[in-house]
């Protein structure tokens, strides 16, 4: 049975519009709603908690429909950005404040095991403002859970930590929902973090849901160029120049890159692809990769231990590959210096314009 | 520092020790202007005391009153519950600040004196006659002094975090419970601010006062009382006695809600 099934949902804040959002998830799944900022993420999980009306749709949790129903009453946990931890109650007042509203049984065994799993002991009479920002990650979590919601929503619940914290607690949090078998949605603008958390993803642009699937079908096959691009995918466009089996040639701004599938002569067709199955090298070397080039490094960009190198093959096309530092050192990647890159035809998504 | 910034600074630090003194110059000229002999006379005069007694009495009761009827306004104001009429609400609620006391005594003479609105029904009905009661000072120092309350109660509840009150919600309160539970204890500080401030205004209050109700006299009505009948000695006595009163609590109430807030923090 579906845990949430949100069908065609539209809201309003302020001048932003949702419009009819559809999807649904499962018992234990874990659905990560990406998208830049402004993409609509807050404005969704805030009509799911009933924080904003819905003008029109249906939101359905375990068969109920709750579209209307109080934020109170609709048995969603919610992790805010800022984790709004009550900072006028200690940890321990924190976790217990919702056992006052809700019926739990064993409200002493449910505290004293979060506490135990979130290893919380010795930070129960502390005050929110002298916490960690991984304790108060916690404390929110166990927090929302005592009460034992039936889905629980994250809005870019690691935005305020260090990039090397990031990564490390948005894992810790997919444990905890994972061991707590809850269904969860998870907002965020990181891809890294989404392919961490993510069961399946569901892309936002301007308040319209753009591509709902796995990391794999998002990141390798994704059906529209906004999906690409917030996926940071290589993105171009061409026309079949000659059809060989299963096999195409596309002319893409005057070069000729291979891909898989079934198109006819002169179809127009966009090609993408992921910028780390780009292998970069400083001499032509013989592969078995249909696709080969020459460029020239146009631009580095680091961002920790991958560089992003944006490469120029004439003057319409660049492609951008991903790197590790120490590659990028051994390849003397500079400004201008001539460079070799290819990619295998399987690496290639394409779809019919 | 560069001599720049050096002769910046020194003309800032200038212009703000001219600020403080000159608030602190009379207060202080008041208080050393006086015969210490004629302090303890204007003190051991029953009717001195009375006066600055009522004083505090009523002022009190109208910061009270002030958080009473004041909190729930605030509260709505702060939500932005009023929708379109939020500008006219606001604009009403601060009107006080710009009507001269005097007028705004007229204006409550219109409504609660024997023949006002609100008065002449008391009258008529229950031979209740509010001019020249303790109920009628308390009407006029809240009038006057109500937009301090207002004003700090509203930025206090403005001040939390929306996301505070979600998070409560989704954890089961209702709006009721998220009220007393969340968004009043983490606006205390504002509502103290509020209720001092309330406390301060109506203590000093005469032009409004005094033309509902000379009698029963407060301090400023006393001190004008002995203006016009005695001499500015006198005057100038019961005037220091009352500052000194003043003082004595304004500073006691700062260290209490000073204290408290350290104690929030902590």
């Amino acid at each position: 049975m579906e845990t949430l099934t949100v069908r065609n949902i539209s809201a309003k804040n302020g001048t932003f519009e949702l419009s009819k959002v559809s999807f649904s998830i499962k018992g234990g799944e874990i659905l990560v709603v990406l998208g830049q900022n402004g993409s609509g993420k807050t404005t969704l999980l805030n009509s799911i908690a009933g924080f904003i009306p819905v003008m029109s749709g249906t939101i359905e949790l375990l068969g109920q429909a709750i579209t209307n129903a109080l934020p109170e009453e609709r048995n969603i946990g919610y992790i805010f950005q800022n984790l709004a931890l009550f900072p006028h109650r200690s940890v321990k007042k924190n976790i217990l404040y919702g056992t006052r509203f809700k019926k739990i049984e064993k409200v002493k065994e449910s505290f004293d095991s979060l506490v135990s799993f979130f290893h919380l002991q010795t930070l129960l009479e502390r005050m929110p403002s002298s916490l960690s920002g991984g304790e108060r990650q916690k404390v929110a979590l166990a927090r929302a859970l005592i009460v034992d919601p039936k889905v629980l929503l994250l809005d870019e619940p690691t935005s305020q930590l260090s990039p090397l914290e990031k990564e490390r607690v948005s894992l810790e949090i997919k444990q905890s929902i994972k061991a707590y078998g809850k269904s969860a949605i998870f907002v965020t603008h990181s891809l890294e973090e989404a392919y961490i958390v993510a069961d399946r993803i569901l892309v936002l642009e301007q308040g319209r849901m753009l591509q709902i699937g796995t990391p794999e079908e998002i990141f390798y096959t994704p059906n529209s160029q906004s999906v690409a691009e917030i996926g940071e995918v290589n993105v171009v466009q061409g026309v079949v120049v000659e059809a060989d089996g299963n096999l195409m040639k596309i002319d893409v701004n005057g070069i000729y890159i291979w891909v898989i599938g079934e198109y006819n002569k002169n179809d127009l067709v966009k090609v993408f692809i992921r910028p780390e199955e780009i292998t970069l090298s400083k001499t032509l070397t013989k592969t078995s990769a249909r696709n080969n080039f020459e460029g020239a490094v146009e631009k580095t960009v680091n961002r920790g231990v991958l560089s992003r190198i944006k490469i120029r093959i004439n003057e319409r096309v660049t492609l951008n590959a991903i790197v590790t530092r120490q590659s990028q050192n051994e390849l003397e990647i500079s400004g201008g210096k001539k460079i070799y890159l290819s990619f295998k035809i399987t690496s290639i998504h394409s779809i019919k314009m | 520092m560069k001599i720049k910034d050096r002769i910046f600074k020194s003309i800032l630090m200038g212009i703000g020790l001219i600020s403080i003194l000159f608030i602190f110059l009379p207060i202080l000229r008041l208080i050393t202007y006086s015969n210490p002999s004629l302090i303890i006379d204007a003190i051991k005069d029953q009717s001195t005391i009375n006066a600055i007694m009522n004083s505090i009495a009523f002022s009190l009761l109208t910061a009270v009153f002030a958080v009473i009827f004041g909190t729930p306004l605030a509260y709505l104001m702060a939500k932005k519950s009023f929708g379109r009429f939020e500008g006219i609400v606001e604009a009403v609620s601060d009107i006080p600040l710009a009507v001269p006391h005097t007028v705004a005594g007229i204006a409550l003479l219109l409504i609660y004196g024997r023949d006002g609105t609100i008065g002449s029904l008391f009258y008529k009905t229950l031979g209740i006659k509010f001019t020249g009661t303790s109920i009628v000072i308390i009407i006029a120092m809240l009038f006057v002094s109500f937009p301090f309350f207002i004003d700090a109660a509203r930025e206090g509840f403005k001040n939390v975090d929306k996301a505070l009150e979600n998070a409560s919600r989704s954890l089961g309160a209702s709006i009721f419970s998220t009220f007393f539970l969340i968004n009043l204890p983490l606006s205390t500080q504002s509502i103290l601010t509020g209720f001092l401030s309330t406390w301060a205004r109506a203590i000093s209050e005469f032009g409004a006062v005094v033309i509902l109700a000379y009698y029963p006299m407060t301090a400023p009505v006393k001190i004008y009382d002995a203006f016009t009948q005695y001499n500015l000695s006198v005057s100038i006595a019961i005037a220091a006695t009352l500052l000194m009163f003043s003082l004595a609590i304004f500073i006691a109430l700062k260290i209490l809600t000073r204290e408290r807030n350290g104690n929030a923090n902590r």
